[in-house]
């Protein structure tokens, strides 16, 4: 112990050699006169709630010990009776008396102790006690509906009879979901420009609806591994929660009481500062998996999905950020956050968007320029690519030209079709290895254009490549 | 007169008072914002969106905390927001932590030992390295002298994770004082 207060000291002396900034004459002056135009409208207000706080004692000397729910009433007689009797301050509009009443009935309901989540420290046994959930039914998960939240951002599944209210303000967009049983979830995304009092304020408001005989921190990392642990039900992003964990604070609250657990994670989800709160009757364990179903399964409902935050500046030329990470679905259910940046092709007049490392190659076709994508890193004998049709190009002939011109062996290919007008998958196990692809036409002002993903089945990755062409031709910018 | 003292007379209308508690922070609060941005244009900046802050919320002061925390964590929030709305760093904490939990279990006194061996600005310009939030933690606990609990307050972090991020603040400084030795 003394080392460690010796090694402080120590400590403490260096980081005080650091010099200290100051603030400039100047600098002071502005915080100064910053400090002064602030308090202009604080302090009037403030001397304004001072008079209403004496006038309200005078009503309490009046209503002397009666019991707190008569209380009310009294005052409220009084309340009138003062008013009409002229004693409030002539200034006031006509909504400050209200004011006064509700504030006076709002300190008789204060007595129970707010929530300060600074405070809330972790509780073993508490943790241990909401670890002890039923685990997430594959087979019941598949009976939940789905639901769009967040103006359809997000996709989720619910259980049978909830109902879901959502409200745009300024900063924050929320979704509110009540169950049959009172269950109850709250899910608030706010904007990237929302400063930190205006988040503070709305955990602050969520908190003045949990009640609590005993609370716990909860370490994101323990729900996960508990969840993989406990379930074999696979989860949309690789991991349980689709945010950061290190950026998470969670909390969890029992009320004996009044028979109620709830849940509080406050986080940042795909670059948007996050509140999430769920709140079930304590009895019903069932219901305790709410939140764990609602986070491990939920997707982002239209991919590529642009996280907010990691754009960076724009190309001077095309008003387009050169770098960004988005979030892509590889296949129907498995999504994973990519880093991608703008691709210019100039002689097509386009910008696009290509992940980053890919290697680029032109390819020029008897009838048609290819543009090709490989990550060998990924795959060795996988490509995707995006190309333009030359003048001329025999549509009706479409399949035999761009099989040929990819060795896809027609005598050995399977047809997987699909696809419309002129699209074409196929299968070819002819060559040393398994290949599948797809090759669409499609038509933009007057000209052809193709995506076509060829994959290697071994890399198993032929999911990726078909949602990196999807990218692509998605994220199109046309001169 | 205490700072409790000062906002009571503050909300009455009086200036000597708002130039006191100006005074008895402006300095503090500017070096704090100096240590995470190390841009005095910038910090000159935030330094009067802090006292703009504090002024229009002072009647809210409810004085469950001490004001000096208060003002940090205001000062904490709006540096956050700098960043953000600057979009200059992505906040992270994870620093080579894998690495960080192997040596945690060394003994601390191995520490003492490399600092004294070090030149005072030599290790003074290692801590300027340090990502913001380590900077932070240790100035809070180290310079502004708070709690751990008051720090946790400010930083709106659990006092677990206050106490490890200082723990890991000092490790990683101790580790880089470790590879200036090793590359001499």
């Amino acid at each position: 112990m003394n080392n460690h207060r010796y090694e402080d000291e120590e400590f403490q002396y260096i980081m005080r050699q650091k010099k200290t900034m100051k603030a400039s004459t100047k600098a002071r002056e502005k915080s100064l006169l910053t400090f002064q135009d602030g308090l202009k409208d604080v302090i009037p207000k403030q001397k304004k709630k001072q008079n209403r706080q004496k006038l309200r004692q005078r009503f309490f000397v009046t209503v002397g010990s009666v019991a707190a729910a008569g209380i009310a009433s009294l005052i409220f007689i009084n309340y009138d009776f003062v008013q009409d009797g002229g004693l409030l301050d002539s200034g006031e509009d006509e909504h400050d008396g209200e004011e006064t009443f509700n504030e006076m009935v709002e300190d008789e309901n204060e007595k129970k102790e707010d929530i300060i989540l600074e405070d809330v420290e972790e509780n073993e046994a508490l943790v241990e006690r909401i670890l002890d959930r039923p685990i997430i039914d594959v087979n019941v998960l598949n009976t939940m509906p789905m639901h769009q939240i967040q103006n359809e951002t997000f996709s989720i599944y619910l259980p049978d009879e909830w109902s879901i209210e959502e409200e745009e303000e300024d900063y924050v967009y929320s979704t509110h979901m009540t169950g049959p049983d009172s269950e109850r979830m709250e899910f608030f995304l706010f904007d990237r420009d929302v400063n930190q009092e205006q988040i503070a304020d709305e955990i602050e408001e969520t908190l003045t609806k949990v009640t609590s005989t005993e609370e716990t921190t909860v370490s994101p990392n323990i729900y996960n591994d508990e969840f993989v642990m406990n379930n074999q039900i696979r989860t949309t992003f690789d991991t349980m929660f689709p945010f950061d964990n290190e950026m998470t604070e969670m909390y969890a609250f029992i009320d004996e009481e009044s028979g109620r657990f709830t849940e509080l994670y406050i986080s940042e989800l795909f670059g948007q500062s996050m509140i999430y709160m769920m709140d079930v009757p304590l009895e019903d364990k069932e219901s305790w998996a709410l939140s764990w179903t609602f986070f491990s399964q939920m997707f982002v409902t239209e991919t590529p999905y642009t996280i907010q935050g990691t754009e960076s500046e724009d190309h001077p030329q095309f008003d387009r950020p050169l770098e960004k990470s988005v979030i892509l679905n590889e296949g129907a259910a498995s999504f994973r956050e990519t880093d991608i940046e703008l691709y210019e092709i100039d002689e097509f007049g386009i910008t696009s968007y290509i992940p980053v490392n890919v290697e680029e190659e032109r390819i020029e076709h008897e009838h048609f320029i290819e543009f090709r994508f490989t990550d060998e890193d990924f795959s060795r004998n996988s490509f995707y690519s995006f190309g333009k049709l030359k003048e001329g190009f025999p549509l009706e002939n479409g399949r035999e030209i761009m099989f040929h011109a990819f060795n896809i062996d027609q005598a050995h290919h399977e047809d997987l079709g699909g696809g419309d007008g002129y699209g074409y998958g196929y299968y070819d196990g002819s060559g040393d290895y398994d290949i599948e692809g797809y090759i669409q036409l499609f038509e933009v002002s007057d000209n052809w254009y193709y995506t076509h993903h060829h994959s290697e089945r071994e890399d198993n990755n032929g999911i990726i490549y078909n949602k990196w062409s999807y990218m692509f031709k998605e994220l199109i910018e046309w001169e | 007169m205490d700072d409790h003292d000062l906002i009571r007379e503050i909300l009455t209308g009086d200036q000597q008072a708002i130039q006191k508690l100006h005074e008895r922070y402006v300095d503090r609060i500017f070096h704090y914002i100096y240590t995470q941005t190390n841009s005095y244009h910038d910090t000159e900046e935030m330094l009067q969106d802090v006292f703009f802050k504090v002024a229009r919320k002072l009647d809210q002061f409810e004085g469950k905390a001490s004001f000096k925390t208060w003002i940090f964590k205001i000062a904490r929030n709006v540096v956050i927001d700098y960043y953000r709305k600057q979009n200059k760093e992505r906040h992270s904490i994870a620093v080579e932590k894998d690495y960080l939990e192997d040596i945690a279990g060394e003994d601390e006194s191995a520490e003492t030992t490399v600092l004294r061996n070090f030149h005072i600005d030599e290790v003074l310009q290692l801590i300027d390295r340090l990502p913001s939030h380590y900077r932070t933690v240790l100035h809070l606990r180290f310079i502004e002298e708070f709690s751990i609990q008051e720090t946790s307050d400010i930083m709106g972090k659990s006092i677990l994770s206050v106490k490890s991020m200082q723990r890991r603040a000092r490790l990683t400084l101790f580790e880089q004082m470790n590879l200036e030795v090793s590359s001499q």
